[in-house]
């Protein structure tokens, strides 16, 4: 039986190499590279020892990254996980053109976050479709895109619209896996929707809240591509993720050592981060259990 | 009689594999910086067309490379790079490294003495075929100055440019469209491109150049350039939209008769023209920063080739470079841009059409090179344009901008 085990571990070992080549050793040489002022395409450099992790420390603009990066990462968490649930609790219920709207509100995220972004730049230009409502209902027209505070809330704001869909079908998958018995017999107790919810549905739905904060943190702490295809950072370096912040780093400030530093934080910061919201995450549904 | 039908078919297969394989072994490989809709890239295609006919071992594919300069730059890290590729202002800075030296090349003593400074290293050695020369001042439309009663050529110094915006917005127009996208704000560092210099460099008894290139700079003065930007913006002399526009939007503008000058090349003019080609476009020197200074010129390297220094096809690449110095496809590039040639002779000349009457002006008026390319480390370009937007965005105040520019300024010089 032992043997048969054994013989079985060849057949991950092709994942094990592609894994090694495409991420570890990447990944080991980014580290490398954050101890050189290596310009991103020259073939000469040298090493400069701590210089650029230290500047992750006094460079304003990381720090406006990091900042930006935990709004996009937790306010889009839980922006989606409002939205995510109350539409999940709203098309679990049988009506007419329920599969529409599931389709619906699911189609966003079947469109490339640039496009998005994309679509989202000509809304909210001066002459864009956004003012126009807003002229509409006696209002000024608004540089959307030229305000920190305006421009982060629109990268959130999109962010939350585009990928909410996903929230809702795991939250609408994790209700279906209910057992209606539980409800039949809460009904028997006497218990009215709301504690039904809050007694039988949200413990429930526990392991499905699990997944979809942890998927929708990652993405929003590791948020580039909106970011990029809506302000590009912009205006000045007020609404940088870390990682629009690490790929203009690189490419256009020619700070490849310093861009790499920063890559090992945002992997730090990410690893730190689901860490200890898995284990927070786990607790509790080791208590509701 | 089927297998020898089969057995011929099989050998002419073979040959015609041979043969592809044999054009193929020569297929050269030409990387452009424009898109393939631009009237450049058509042109170095018909050229490259015209080189093969008479080279028929040869292929040549030219390519518009999307996002190219950091498609560039990858390709420079992984040294796997087109034989030929366009150097857009940057073949000493960025380049040369993985350029051929072209110096013994028999069109090199050609070479326009505008641009020979600027396309050669501290070693003399130069890297680039320049098709034509940048030479740039600030782009007008003339209608929209006329009406507001401003005569561009009596604009001397920023004094003067300001009180001509001052007559233009009073006229109803804008005074500068400045594009001004906070997501793409490269449009912000061609403003300090083309004001800097005034500023820093062209006073002959009183400039930075020195202290520019050896790093003793003091970033102070730096205040007195990017402030500019942000006068023109409290006193309303910019675009409304100056955080949201885009550089089409400046044709545009331009075309339409609502907007009097832009701070770019003449290819902005280009731009108008695709609009309202019936418009009346020009321009003049930038002004200077007081009295005791006179405007300039911005020039540059505009279209240029460039040679792999470990292309495969060198030979081949060379030759190809060589058919390219010929007059008639170095005059048929200057003339698509309007700009004077990048080889000199009695052969080359180019047709500058509505702009020849300002080319005539502007002899004798001093050109200076890109200031960015010239006296700031390279990777500054991008620090320009973002502390220029975030002092127009005002995420931004003055200190941190100037803060910023000295930051990247020692650290890039560092590398």
């Amino acid at each position: 039986m032992e043997r048969t085990y054994r013989s079985a571990n060849v057949f991950y070992i092709p994942a094990l190499i592609l894994f090694g080549v495409f991420v570890v050793y990447p990944f080991l040489d980014g580290v490398r590279i954050a101890f050189t002022n290596w310009n991103g395409y020259s073939r000469s450099y040298s090493y400069v020892g701590l210089r650029n992790l230290a500047r992750l420390f006094s460079d304003r603009n990381v720090r406006l990254a990091f900042g930006n990066s935990l709004i996009y990462g937790f306010g889009s968490t839980i922006l989606q996980q409002i939205l995510g649930l109350s539409a999940a609790v709203l098309l679990d219920k049988k009506f007419p053109g329920r599969t529409v709207a599931r389709t619906i509100l699911y189609l966003p995220v079947l469109v490339p976050a640039v496009t998005m972004g994309y679509m989202w730049v000509q809304l909210l230009r001066l002459d864009g479709g956004v003012n126009d409502l807003v002229q509409v209902l006696g209002g000024h027209r608004v540089l959307w895109l030229s305000d920190r505070a305006l421009a982060v809330g629109a990268v959130v704001a999109v962010n939350t619209l585009q990928y909410m869909g996903i929230s809702m079908v795991i939250y609408l998958a994790g209700m279906q896996a209910i057992p209606s018995v539980y409800y039949e017999a809460a009904q028997l107790d006497g218990a009215g929707p709301w504690e039904q919810f809050r007694g039988i549905t949200i413990p429930l739905l526990y392991p499905a809240f699990a997944t979809s904060i942890t998927l929708n943190l990652i993405g929003g702490l590791k948020l580039f591509d909106l970011v990029w295809a809506l302000t590009s950072g912009g205006p000045g370096y007020t609404t940088h993720s870390l990682a629009t912040l690490i790929y203009s780093s690189y490419f256009e400030s020619q700070l490849a050592g310093f861009a790499s530093a920063n890559g090992i934080m945002l992997f730090a910061t990410i690893l730190a981060i689901t860490a200890m919201l898995q284990a927070g995450l786990r607790r509790t549904e080791v208590e509701l259990s | 009689m089927k297998k020898s039908i089969w057995r011929t078919g099989f050998v002419v297969a073979m040959a015609a594999t041979a043969v592809a394989a044999s054009a193929a072994e020569r297929r050269l490989t030409v990387a452009l910086n424009v898109s393939q809709a631009d009237a450049t890239f058509t042109a170095v295609t018909a050229i490259a067309k015209d080189y093969v006919k008479q080279h028929p071992g040869v292929a040549i594919d030219v390519v518009a490379l999307p996002v190219y300069e950091q498609t560039m730059k990858t390709k420079m890290a992984a040294n796997d790079l087109p034989d030929l590729w366009s150097t857009h202002g940057w073949s000493v800075a960025r380049y040369s490294e993985y350029l051929t030296p072209l110096n013994d090349q028999p069109w090199f003593g050609k070479i326009n003495p505008t641009i020979k400074p600027v396309i050669t290293d501290k070693a003399g050695k130069v890297f680039v075929l320049p098709f034509d020369v940048d030479v740039a001042g600030i782009a007008f439309n003339r209608a929209v100055l006329d009406k507001a009663g401003v005569d561009p050529f009596g604009i001397k110094t920023w004094d003067d440019f300001k009180a001509a915006c001052a007559k233009v917005k009073a006229s109803g127009k804008i005074p500068v469209h400045i594009g001004g996208s906070a997501k793409d704000s490269w449009t912000v560092g061609n403003f300090y491109d083309w004001v800097a210099p005034s500023f820093l460099i062209t006073n002959e008894k009183k400039n930075f150049r020195t202290a520019l290139k050896d790093g003793s700079f003091d970033w102070k003065s730096w205040g007195q350039v990017a402030k500019l930007l942000v006068e023109f913006r409290d006193a309303g002399y910019l675009n409304p939209d100056y955080t949201q526009g885009t550089w089409q939007d400046v044709g545009q503008k331009m075309a339409a008769g609502e907007a009097a000058f832009g701070f770019y090349g003449n290819n902005v003019i280009g731009e108008a023209k695709k609009f309202n080609p019936a418009g009346k476009y020009g321009f003049i020197p930038v002004p200077a920063a007081g009295k005791d200074d006179a405007p300039s010129l911005i020039t540059g390297e505009r279209v240029t080739l460039g040679v792999w220094k470990d292309s495969k096809h060198k030979a081949d690449a060379l030759e190809f470079l060589g058919f390219c110095a010929r007059p008639e496809n170095v005059n048929r590039i200057a003339t698509i841009n309007g700009n004077p040639t990048g080889l000199v002779g009695s052969a080359y000349r180019s047709e500058q059409g509505d702009l020849s009457p300002y080319f005539a002006k502007i002899g004798g008026v001093r050109g200076f090179p890109y200031f960015d390319r010239e006296y700031l480390p390279n990777g500054m370009w991008d620090s320009m344009c973002n502390t220029g937007m975030g002092l127009l965005a005002n995420t931004m105040n003055l200190d941190q901008a100037i803060a910023k520019m000295k930051e990247d300024y020692l650290s890039l010089r560092g590398q």
